[in-house]
Formats: C-alpha cells, sequence, structure tokens
C-alpha cells in the first residue's frame, strides 16, 4: 500500500493561563512539505495570538500573528479548515516550535486543550490545487 | 511559491492609521487581510491607484481561512504600497495589514 497524499498532524498543549504556551514536536518524517495550519474553535479566545511557528529556524506565520485567522467554526468543511497561503516549508522529521498566548485567558477561565492541526503532504502543489483553495 | 508579509500597526490613540511598504523584493501582491473588525483603504502607485477604499475585515470563523482575504492579483514594480487602517475602538489592541506575495 503506498504512502497516503497527505496527513493532518496534531500538536497538543493545555492552556493554563494568559501566559506564552510553547509547544515543540517533531513532524512526521514521511512527508517532505508542511503546507497548511489550523485550529479548531473549541476553547480558545478569538484575541489568541500566535506568537511564533518556526521549523529549522524558518518561521512560517509572521510573529504575534493573530490566531483568529486560522480559527475555524464547526460549520467549515474539515478540509477547508486549513490556511495555507504560505510558502510551503521542507521538512525531513524536523522539529517544529508553536509559542502560543490566550491574551484573554482570565482567573475565572478553566484550563483547557489547545490542539493546532498541520497539514503535511509530499506534493505540495497539487494538495493545493485539488482541495483547499 | 507565495510568502506571508506582516505590516504591523501601532495603536497609538488615533481612529485612523496610515502605513506604507516597499515592495522590491516582490512581484506579484496576490491577496491581503487584515486583523479583525478593522477598515483598510489600499493605494499603489505613488498614490494615484486606489484599489481598496474602506474595505471591512469582519471575524469570520465560519469562512474557510483560505476564502477570507481580498483577492487582488497586482503586478508590482518595485513600487510603494501605502494605506490607512480604520478602528471604531481606541482601547483595541495593535492592528496589523498582512499581504500574500510572490517573489
Amino acid at each position: 500500500m503506498g504512502k497516503p497524499e497527505f496527513i493532518v498532524q496534531t500538536m497538543d498543549a493545555i492552556i493554563t493561563s494568559n501566559s506564552i504556551h510553547e509547544i515543540k514536536e517533531h513532524l512526521d518524517s514521511d512527508f517532505t512539505h508542511l503546507v497548511g495550519i489550523a485550529i479548531s474553535d473549541i476553547h480558545c479566545s478569538d484575541k489568541s495570538i500566535i506568537n511564533l511557528v518556526k521549523v529549522k529556524g524558518i518561521d512560517i506565520l509572521p510573529e504575534n500573528f493573530e490566531a483568529a485567522h486560522i480559527i475555524t467554526s464547526k460549520n467549515v468543511e474539515p478540509n477547508k479548515k486549513f490556511y495555507t497561503m504560505f510558502q510551503p516549508v521542507i521538512i525531513n522529521g524536523d522539529e517544529i516550535s508553536v509559542k502560543f498566548t490566550d491574551t484573554e485567558f482570565s482567573a475565572t477561565t478553566s484550563d483547557y486543550r489547545l490542539q493546532i492541526f498541520l497539514l503535511l503532504t509530499n506534493n505540495p502543489e497539487n494538495i493545493n490545487r485539488a482541495a483547499f483553495n | 511559491m507565495q510568502h506571508l508579509i506582516k505590516i504591523p500597526v501601532k495603536q497609538d490613540g488615533k481612529y485612523h492609521q496610515n502605513f506604507e511598504w516597499n515592495s522590491e523584493q516582490y512581484k506579484k501582491l496576490i491577496a491581503v487581510f487584515c486583523s479583525p473588525d478593522v477598515q483598510l483603504a489600499l493605494v499603489f502607485n505613488d498614490g494615484r491607484e486606489v484599489f481598496i477604499r474602506n474595505f471591512d475585515f469582519q471575524k469570520t470563523k465560519s469562512v474557510p481561512p483560505n476564502s477570507r482575504v481580498m483577492f487582488i492579483n497586482k503586478e508590482l514594480e518595485n513600487e510603494v504600497i501605502t494605506g490607512v487602517l480604520s478602528i471604531q475602538n481606541l482601547e483595541s489592541e495593535d492592528k496589523a495589514v498582512y499581504l500574500i506575495l510572490e517573489k
């Protein structure tokens, strides 16, 4: 059986305060390009900030990117939840580092699990044309 | 290949904030988007070509992220892009304009 065209890799973190949370994970080494990123609208506030997304020293998104741009609600089709309009990054099992801040987290907010979804593929051009643009 | 560029716009107590950005490294502006809940005016060619005049960018979580941008597809010739961000709440945080470009 051949490899799938793409894979969705998930990064998890428990958000416990309004300070910066750093999440690190190694990307699936069966895939050569990181092409998309998404957050589902479950717990984090609209004012959350993605301070940094970095692979091999390359910033995938601009520093202090407003998370609202990549948060989607349940109404969005699963294969259209990803933001893909950045330069695909060539990967080889590299570590990805994400820094995240929920600026509206307060003393009355319950801790929650943040999930960041990464779209990996071996065919970056095909995946954009076929499903995500 | 698409490059995503952020132009930070400092919130310093005014309803309208000007910005400018030199496009010299890039051949084409594909699309633009902004911080939620602002209006954007975008001007090219030394202020002579108005592309967007006070267009609303709102919170739109029910729309796919790739569809929240405004497509422009304009060839660039080493020009300065200028614009104005308009906000409604002076107590809001700093804003930004994002350009999706091709080299």
